[in-house]
């Protein structure tokens, strides 16, 4: 008799908290979100903040977080879609935009952009970004670009007051700044996206285009680069340096310039670095740097319930509106939005030449063959890579380059 | 109602019955057909396809024949990539194993501070890949510290590019693979020593055998079973190896330093041509499966002879 009793206590408690748990998650939606920021690093803790903060102002919005390493995103995101498993939110680099969208894996956020209304206060190159085929795909709040970091104590010890303005001042200081140990100028050469990704500033803003390789303004950009490997204001070893590799380098003082995004300002800065940062050179004075843009963009699942999917875009224009700024001063990234963007330098004074670069910012799969641009991109730099170590001049590797881009978008 | 008793007397209950035994074999073959039999198939089926990231998705790709086999083969990077392989497996068996079977016999006798010498030469072992392919990443880097050792000693006039040269980044991933895999050569060559009997050499020294017969004839047609148990684990550990040159130079400079390994993975995740990628990966699945088959002959021919 008392056994049956505590068994039905036991019935009964269980009953309970079930139809607790029930009653709870009829008010909160649950939604998750793959992101790839390790909340170990200034990203992740940033992110967690934000988060923190929107949930607390949405009560009704409880969001997961699914952390995915940046090199596996794509894999799980095309596995996901496969599965029909994907998170009510995902995190995708703005070059993956084109295959994910044709892969079915982004929900099409025409109607949700229409109802919000401001997309013409988009930066253009953002816009570009997020679309695929004339519609919005995604949703970006931070961006970022390349800008010339240079140590502005080996400047001093060099006698130059002032950053380079124009390739041939470039050269000059880079000639001026190599000494001993240290090299003038670095950048990322390594096989992946960085190595096209940083040598697009050059390319583009001489008038070169990724689909055109051949061309000799194209060229004339990889043999400005490669002189500097030649010369050894450069070290060669920028093929197998990525990003952050050039990043450590700078900050051990073995390099006085280098081409970098907004992020990794406080790193210099918190190494100690009398850091200063400028618009990328230009080949001529009085020319605007067309620079590449970059930054995360986020995508709402198109396999969520329409409740789930409307819980996302909440969050989304969220991070559009208050978090936008809150994220990126966190991030020491560029708010989106052209009305939003200028404030930041009020704190940060040292991102006013990316704020102005923005401008004339440009999305790389919008002017490097759509989806076929990983393609393009992986073309493009191997041809870099030949031509940096000197196994063929910059006319031939871009000229064979070239044929191949050619074969691939008709 | 009996039958069925009689049945299940026949098959269940009695731990002999093949039925028991299927059974229990059960949970582990269907983890394989999971895991390895169904991936296997469809990565062979894969390489039939012409499968990019939509086609992937929607598993709808469009069925072309060699036509994946047919562009790789004549793709120079997949050449190269071949090419490496081979080089990168002979040189690292060869130098894997002589090192490694010298240091074995040589700690084969007592000596003082043999223990710890021991210990010593197993470090390479315990690291894990990511840190050892790191630090040798900055070893031979152009300010590196053997460049910097070569310089000093006026060896070289200039810096060596070790890992930016085209032709000579395979021979330095080489090199470091090599560092990494004596150990693994030593502690199974070890092993086996210890089981060579003692009393056959003093046999042999009785008889006025000198070290090398002694080595030659004893040392070695005992331990063959394990030389040909690490040659064959070697040459499949090798083939396959990813890490160090992903880590080290992610198959650059322009392509230069690729595996079959790691130009499959890139194929498959970099550039998303998953047919591509996985008729790379077939490819060295069937070198494998060669060199394996070629070992089980030339192991059953020794047990034949016997």
């Amino acid at each position: 008799m008392r056994r049956r009793s505590i068994l039905m206590a036991m019935l009964l408690v269980l009953v309970l908290v079930m139809t607790n748990t029930v009653a709870l998650s009829k008010n909160v939606i649950e939604i998750s979100i793959q992101d790839v920021w390790a909340d170990n690093l200034s990203w992740g803790r940033a992110w967690l903040q934000t988060l923190k903060t929107f949930e607390q102002l949405h009560p009704h919005i409880k969001i997961n977080r699914i952390y995915c390493p940046i090199g596996q995103n794509v894999e799980r995101i095309l596995l996901e879609t496969r599965t029909k498993s994907l998170p009510d939110i995902i995190t995708c680099d703005t070059p993956d935009v084109p295959h994910l969208a044709e892969a079915g894996s982004l929900l099409d956020l025409t109607q949700f952009f229409k109802e919000w209304g401001k997309w013409d206060d988009l930066f253009p190159g953002s816009q570009d970004a997020i679309s695929w085929k004339g519609k919005p795909y995604a949703v970006q709040f931070t961006t970022n670009t390349l800008a010339l970091h240079y140590n502005k104590d080996l400047f001093k010890k060099a006698g130059l007051t002032r950053p380079p303005e124009t390739w041939d001042e470039l050269l000059e200081w880079a000639k001026r700044l190599t000494t001993g140990d240290t090299y003038g100028f670095a950048f990322s050469a390594i096989d992946t996206e960085e190595a096209t990704w940083h040598f697009a500033p050059f390319l583009w803003s001489n008038g070169g285009d990724l689909l055109d390789l051949s061309k000799p303004e194209s060229v004339q950009a990889l043999e400005f680069l490669t002189t500097f490997v030649k010369k050894g204001y450069t070290s060669r070893d920028v093929v197998n340096w990525n990003q952050g590799d050039v990043g450590v380098q700078f900050r051990l003082g073995r390099v006085a310039m280098m081409i970098h995004g907004c992020w990794d300002i406080p790193l210099s800065e918190e190494a100690g670095i009398n850091l200063g940062v400028a618009k990328i050179p230009v080949p001529k004075r009085g020319m605007n740097p067309k620079v590449p843009i970059g930054g995360e963009t986020f995508a709402i699942s198109p396999f969520s319930s329409p409740e789930k999917q409307m819980a996302a875009w909440q969050f989304l224009t969220w991070m559009l509106e208050e978090g936008m700024v809150e994220f990126n001063q966190l991030v020491n990234n560029i708010p989106t939005r052209r009305s939003i963007a200028p404030g930041i330098i009020q704190t940060k004074p040292l991102l006013q030449p990316y704020v102005e670069e923005l401008e004339y910012g440009v999305n790389r799969f919008t002017v490097g063959g759509g989806e076929n641009y990983t393609k393009v991109s992986t073309i493009t730099r191997i041809a870099i890579q030949k031509a940096l170590i000197g196994q063929t001049t910059p006319e031939k590797a871009f000229k064979e380059a070239a044929k191949q881009i050619k074969r691939l978008v008709k | 109602m009996s039958d069925l008793r009689r049945l299940k007397n026949k098959y269940l209950s009695n731990p002999r019955s093949p039925v028991v035994g299927f059974l229990f074999l059960l949970p582990v073959l269907i983890y394989i057909a999971i895991y390895f039999v169904y991936p296997f198939f469809y990565n062979i089926s894969l390489s039939y396809h012409d499968t990019d990231v939509v086609s992937f998705v929607s598993g709808k790709s469009s069925f072309n024949g060699l036509d994946n086999y047919i562009e790789l083969f004549t793709d120079s990077t997949f050449q190269t990539a071949l090419k490496n392989t081979a080089i990168f497996t002979v040189f690292s068996l060869v130098f894997q194993f002589s090192i490694g079977f010298i240091l074995a016999l040589v700690f084969n006798r007592d000596f003082p501070g043999e223990k710890v010498l021991r210990g010593l030469v197993m470090i390479p072992w315990f690291l894990p890949l990511i840190v050892s392919a790191s630090a040798y990443r900055f070893f031979f880097s152009e300010q590196g510290i053997v460049n910097g050792l070569l310089l000093s000693l006026k060896l070289i006039s200039a810096p060596i590019n070790w890992l930016t040269d085209p032709s000579l980044v395979i021979w330095t991933v080489t090199f470091i693979n090599i560092w990494i895999g004596i150990p693994f050569n030593f502690v199974l060559l070890h092993t086996g020593l210890k089981d060579v009997p003692k009393d056959l050499y003093e046999a042999a020294e009785v008889d006025g055998a000198k070290g090398w017969q002694r080595l030659l004839y004893i040392v070695i047609p005992i331990l063959k079973p394990v030389i040909l148990t690490v040659l064959m684990m070697g040459t499949v550990y090798t083939i396959k190896h990813f890490d160090i040159v992903w880590i080290a130079t992610q198959g650059g400079p322009a392509n230069s330093s690729h595996l079959l390994s790691t130009l499959s993975y890139k194929l498959a995740f970099r550039d998303y041509e998953f047919g591509l990628g996985a008729a790379t990966a077939n490819v060295m699945v069937v070198i494998i499966l060669l060199l394996v088959l070629g070992f089980g002959l030339i192991s059953n021919e020794r047990r034949a002879n016997r």
